[in-house]
């Protein structure tokens, strides 16, 4: 019951910060000045007109100095109409001005663009999480020996390497002097072909030899820490062998600290990495959410705010409730 | 066990590796052309794309109606095997062939007389074409096309609910009877009262406002509408209300006080002469000022909405099923004497905006909430496009990759003329944004051309795969030169407002090297029209390339014409023009030093006139949208320039430039206002055939392209000798403002109602006369300094060894061919078999120089 008390309040106080963070955001960025822009051929009057009719700016006014001055339809307005268009019409709207999706839908966009940031998170998550606490574990059972040294310094090499690095490195070599895999992901949408698994390859081991290092240092710490513990003497004095009291009682304890990171990884790797992605041209979501603020696509930057808001509140709550999951001692709204 | 489990993770992850990894798959006997884009299109709609990039695939799919070609000797296009001719492509000429239309036919003389062509009009003619298209047209799925379908699209085109970005093309460009008034049907805006109306008549009386302030007064009210009185008498903006008011006064005009003139302002004609007070004084300002009738309209501003226009009304109508007649309010010359196509005929008239009705009709979108503006998703996506050009879209995926193949149902596929051409069966294009990834792509054959870069230009420069592009591009620097402005800014930088001190950075700087170190393959510029223009497409005449513009440059440079036609710098005399010309390179140091000291004695002599402050440094603040490594490169360049310019002369240790790149997408504005001082790497691209029309980007406010927006060209006086000849204006020496003489150059004066109206449009007088006006304008432009050009816009590109242009020489008109004339050397399953035989490697390939 007092999980249940606990939940629900964590979730009402979610949605009123979801709330307050999007009308922020839909402030902040209509607060933005609006340019007008015209190109050779172009007519400015209509360029404005277009601004007018989508209801942005009013009292357009060409100044002598050959600039445009405007008024603001006001943003509550604007507020106004956004709302009424999602929840009466459910319209997220169209892009407007982000070169390579002036007129798509918002909405089908992010449907099409957030499967390949997924699945290369999640199989970047797949790969890095057994291989890093592998090597993690290994090391903390070696501690202090040549195998633990060996890996530390394979550790801190990677980390030390940004994933651009990482990337440019698995691009030169394994796509482009080897051969052995595609240098870009293929198009479509067949996400589960084997084709298309190969051509996430590349992107997935830029990501995930970071996330392996990280899981790799995480685990090594708190396992070594936790191998000292007193329980883990009584553990053995009760009869256990060293692998059982290893899985059972000193994984579980370290894993309180180390399956968050896990989890907040994931979260923070599911935005997508802009580089990476644009690297091996992925199609995903990491350069639409930058793109959306560059180029003032309104529609878009409410979406993709929206939408790593509710991720990242949600994801908070999710950790706080694993913890009690992971180790029964700790209870989430409990007195 | 625990090794047992070791051994199969590590089995399993290697397995899954190396499984993952077999060659590339292969298309049989295809010959497919993969690109790349670094920003995909998303919007090929024609009435409505936004620029270039939507190009990519608009221009596939769409056909001409009158097209360029190469020209071969003789005419003999094609070889006795009956491939094409490639040796007999006579280097730099063109032929310009029929291709959707069978017949062009000026029809001027025989149009309707609600066109409005009198006598004169029809005796010169090109002002209303009839175009017969052929008849076996369609879209890619075999639906017919005939005229009414141009007639439906043109409508849509200039639909005023679409405000769609490309109608502007069919006034602005081509001026179609009517197509302004139709997009601008329904819109409300302050002009001075004699715009809208001619006739001064009592409906009007309530409509007129009495109104002498400047535009920056008005700015709030009267959306800074300045009555023609003040245009006609030439008050500058820093003359307000009171002090025109004053003038009139103290010049002894008007027999009022200031106080009563000014009593008039913001009083609608109605209410002055409702008032006896008032209307005595207007009696007064009138009765000295009235010349003609009607200009009592000169006083007044008024708002004025633009009435509802018929579609009937605009010229470009069907009179028959595969005839369609555009009538236009500028003559352009599409017909040589001969009766052959001109040059015009397929730049100008290439083609009409054409849209499949039925798809485009379920394609619209209503207006979202709070907006007013519909929209339309055709020809944004696979479902949504249709072609009635050469190539089809068969794949899309927004953001990532598009596939075009042979559209099967191009009527250009049975052409004789077009036999052995279109080798090409797929164009597939992937986003590719990082330059590391396009070249590895490119190097392992994965992609058949790439843009040559800085970091390996030095690698690929000489390669016998490298061809070179001259752009119609030119750049350089703009400098802010308000002294109103300038004087508010707080940096001290009155200065920029002497005419001598921008012509001495100007004369200081050193493009060559300027281009070498922070170009590409970019080459110095002297002029605002780059090489690659031309000013007699007939006759393949080069404007930069003629004596009158060679010229120009040299006195915009500092040279001076000696007696014999010599030429000097002041240091060297030159035994003619070409031998200067040959000399220069845009620097005259010791000129610009000698300029700084004057410059230096008139700016303190004037302290307070340019607002400066001799103990504060003078601050030139570069604007840039962002901070990047290039913008830095081109800001430090300008550092040194400028720190080597006034080394030893007064300004020594007084100037100091700033960096701000907090401008962002608002730069063009920022700088327009004044908000920096000198923009970087500013310029513009414009057509090759039209250098006249380039024009509009320096000296016409109404293109809104002018960074210098202070110079009101419309108050600029040029005199100008019209060379002889048989046209209107021949030999008469004039003078008229610098919009004006452009409006004339451009056959648009009447339709800017201009006082002097002459059309010295393209084909109307000889292009030699047109070219020394053009060339006299430039110089006149680049004699304001307020654009310094340093930069010619040159493109490298590697080729892939997968095909072979028809010509390693560019031609302006037909690139190095194109697709249509592209040659397969290998298809794809060969191609990847020479990749594979270079161990997937083709650096050492495409090193080669020969």
């Amino acid at each position: 019951m007092y999980m249940f008390k606990y939940v629900m309040k964590r979730l009402g106080l979610m949605i009123m910060t979801f709330c307050i963070i999007m009308l922020m955001c839909f402030v902040l960025i209509k607060l933005l000045p609006v340019v007008i822009t015209v190109q050779q051929g172009q007519d400015a009057n209509i360029i404005v007109q277009r601004l007018v009719a989508r209801g942005y700016i009013q009292n357009a006014v060409l100044n002598p100095d050959g600039t445009w001055s405007y008024d603001r339809v006001p943003i509550l307005i604007q507020l106004y109409n956004y709302l009424k268009r999602i929840f009466v019409n459910g319209d997220f709207g169209v892009g407007v001005t982000m070169p390579a999706y002036r007129g798509a839908s918002v909405i089908e966009v992010f449907a099409k663009n957030l499967p390949p940031t997924i699945l290369i998170n999640l199989y970047s998550t797949i790969l890095g999480v057994p291989i890093g606490l592998g090597l993690g574990i290994f090391a903390a059972l070696k501690k202090n020996k040549w195998q633990d040294q060996v890996i530390n310094v394979i550790i801190i090499l990677i980390i030390s390497l940004p994933s651009v690095v990482m990337g440019i490195i698995i691009q030169y070599f394994l796509c482009f002097k080897w051969n052995l895999l595609p240098q870009i992901m293929n198009s479509g949408y067949d996400y589960f072909s084997w084709s298309m698994f190969k051509s996430m390859l590349p992107p997935v081991l830029a990501l995930s030899l970071g996330s392996i290092a990280g899981y790799a240092r995480y685990t090594r710490a708190e396992l070594s820490e936790v191998l000292t513990n007193e329980f883990m003497f009584l553990a053995r004095t009760k009869g256990l062998t060293r692998g059982q009291a290893i899985f059972r009682h000193a994984m579980r304890n370290s894993m309180v600290v180390i399956f968050p990171s896990i989890l907040s990884e994931f979260i923070a790797v599911l935005s997508g990495s802009l580089i990476i992605e644009s690297m091996f041209s992925v199609p995903g979501v990491g350069r639409l959410y930058l793109n959306s603020i560059t180029y003032q696509d309104y529609d878009f930057f409410m979406l993709l705010s929206g939408f790593y808001c509710l991720v990242s509140l949600l994801a908070g709550i999710v950790i706080d409730i694993s913890y009690g999951f992971i180790d029964p001692r700790i209870r989430m709204g409990a007195k | 066990m625990k090794k047992l489990l070791a051994t199969l993770l590590v089995v399993s992850v290697c397995l899954g590796l190396f499984a993952a990894c077999n060659p590339q798959n292969t298309e049989g006997d295809y010959n497919t052309y993969r690109t790349y884009t670094a920003v995909m299109p998303s919007n090929w709609n024609e009435l409505n794309y936004e620029d270039a990039n939507d190009t990519q695939i608009l221009n596939y799919l769409s056909s001409a109606f009158f097209e360029y070609d190469f020209k071969f000797e003789d005419g003999q296009k094609f070889t006795e095997s009956g491939e094409v001719n490639k040796d007999a492509i006579i280097s730099g000429a063109y032929t310009v062939n029929y291709s959707a239309a069978t017949k062009l036919e000026d029809v001027t003389a025989s149009v309707d007389q609600k066109w409005n062509y009198d006598d004169e009009k029809k005796e010169m003619g090109s002002y209303a074409w009839k175009i017969t298209l052929r008849q076996d047209l369609t879209w890619d799925d075999g639906t017919p096309i005939d005229a009414t379908d141009f007639v439906y699209t043109m409508q849509q085109q200039l639909d005023p609910a679409f405000q769609n970005m490309r109608a502007s093309t069919y006034y602005n460009n081509i001026n179609i009877h009517g197509a302004r008034s139709y997009v601008y049907q329904g819109q409300s805006g302050w002009f001075p009262a004699d715009g809208p109306y001619s006739k001064f008549e009592e409906s009007l009386f309530d409509k007129m406002i009495f109104n002498v302030a400047s535009p920056s007064e008005n700015t709030a009210e009267y959306s800074g509408t300045e009555c023609s009185f003040r245009t006609s008498f030439g008050f500058p903006d820093a003359y307000g209300a009171a002090e025109v008011a004053a003038y009139l006064v103290d010049a002894g005009y008007v027999s009022a006080t200031a106080e009563e003139i000014l009593a008039l302002e913001g009083k609608s004609y109605s209410q002055i002469i409702a008032d006896q007070n008032l209307k005595a004084t207007w009696e007064k300002i009138i009765g000295w000022w009235q010349t003609d009738p009607d200009e009592e309209l000169d006083f007044f501003v008024t708002r004025y909405t633009y009435p509802e226009y018929s579609f009937d009304d605009v010229g470009f109508y069907a009179p028959s099923k595969y005839e369609l007649v555009v009538c236009l309010d500028a003559p352009i010359a599409c017909l040589k004497e001969d009766g052959s196509l001109s040059y015009q005929a397929a730049y100008s008239f290439a083609s009409f905006p054409l849209v499949k009705k039925s798809l485009y009709e379920s394609c619209k979108q209503p207006a979202q909430e709070g907006s007013s503006l519909p929209t339309t998703t055709y020809n944004t996506g696979l479902e949504t496009s249709a072609s009635w050009g050469p190539y089809k879209l068969t794949n899309f995926q927004a953001g990532k990759s598009y596939t075009l193949e042979k559209n099967d149902k191009w009527y250009g596929y049975h052409l004789p003329e077009n036999k052995n051409q279109y080798k090409i069966d797929k164009i597939h294009c992937e986003e590719i944004s990082v330059v590391n990834t396009q070249w590895t792509m490119f190097l392992s054959g994965q992609i058949d051309e790439i843009g040559l870069d800085v970091d390996h230009k030095n690698d690929y420069r000489n390669s016998k795969y490298t061809t070179y592009q001259p752009g119609t591009g030119t750049f350089g620097f703009n400098l802010y030169a308000n002294l109103d402005v300038l004087k508010a800014s707080g940096r001290n930088n009155g200065v920029l407002a002497i005419d001598d001190f921008r012509k001495a950075l100007s004369l200081y700087l050193d493009r060559d090297d300027y281009n070498a170190t922070c170009y590409t393959s970019n080459r110095a510029c002297y002029g605002l029209l780059g090489p690659s223009y031309y000013y007699d497409v007939e006759n393949g005449g080069v404007y930069r390339d003629t004596q009158l513009a060679k010229e120009g440059l040299l006195r915009v440079y500092g040279y001076t014409e000696g007696k014999n036609g010599t030429w000097t710098d002041g240091t060297n005399t030159y035994g003619d023009y070409q031998e200067a010309y040959d000399a220069m390179n845009g620097m005259n140091r010791t000129l610009s030093k000698e300029l700084l000291a004057d410059v230096y004695q008139e700016l303190t002599q004037n302290a307070e006139k340019y607002g400066y402050d001799a103990n504060k440094k003078i601050e030139l603040k570069v604007g840039t949208s962002t901070d990047s490594e290039g913008s830095r490169r081109h800001y430090n360049y300008l550092v040194k320039i400028i720190g080597e310019m006034v080394q030893g002369t007064p300004f020594e240790g007084e100037i100091e430039v700033t960096f701000d790149a907090s401008f962002g997408a608002k730069w063009a504005d920022e700088f327009k206002s004044g908000s920096y001082d000198i923009a970087m790497g500013t310029g513009f691209e414009g057509g090759a055939f039209d250098p006249e029309g380039f024009l509009q980007c320096y000296v016409d406010p109404e293109a809104g392209l002018m960074y210098s927006t202070w110079w009101d060209t419309t108050k600029e006086y040029m005199t100008f000798t019209m060379p002889e000849g048989s046209y209107e204006g021949a030999g008469k020496e004039l003078t008229m403002s610098v919009y004006n003489w452009y409006c004339c150059l451009n056959g648009i004066a009447e339709n800017r109602s201009q006082s002097e109206i002459y059309n010295w449009g393209a084909g109307f007088i000889p292009e030699e006369a047109r070219m020394r006006l053009l060339s006299k304008i430039e110089e006149h432009v680049l004699k304001k300094y307020f654009t310094l050009i340093t930069t010619s816009e040159y493109s490298a590109t590697v080729n892939s060894a997968k095909f072979t242009n028809i010509t390693d020489e560019y031609n302006i008109f037909m690139g190095f061919g194109g697709i249509r004339y592209k040659t397969p050397n290998y298809n794809d399953a060969e191609w990847e078999s020479f990749v594979a035989s270079n161990n997937n490697d083709l650096s050492t390939e495409y090193k080669k120089s020969e």
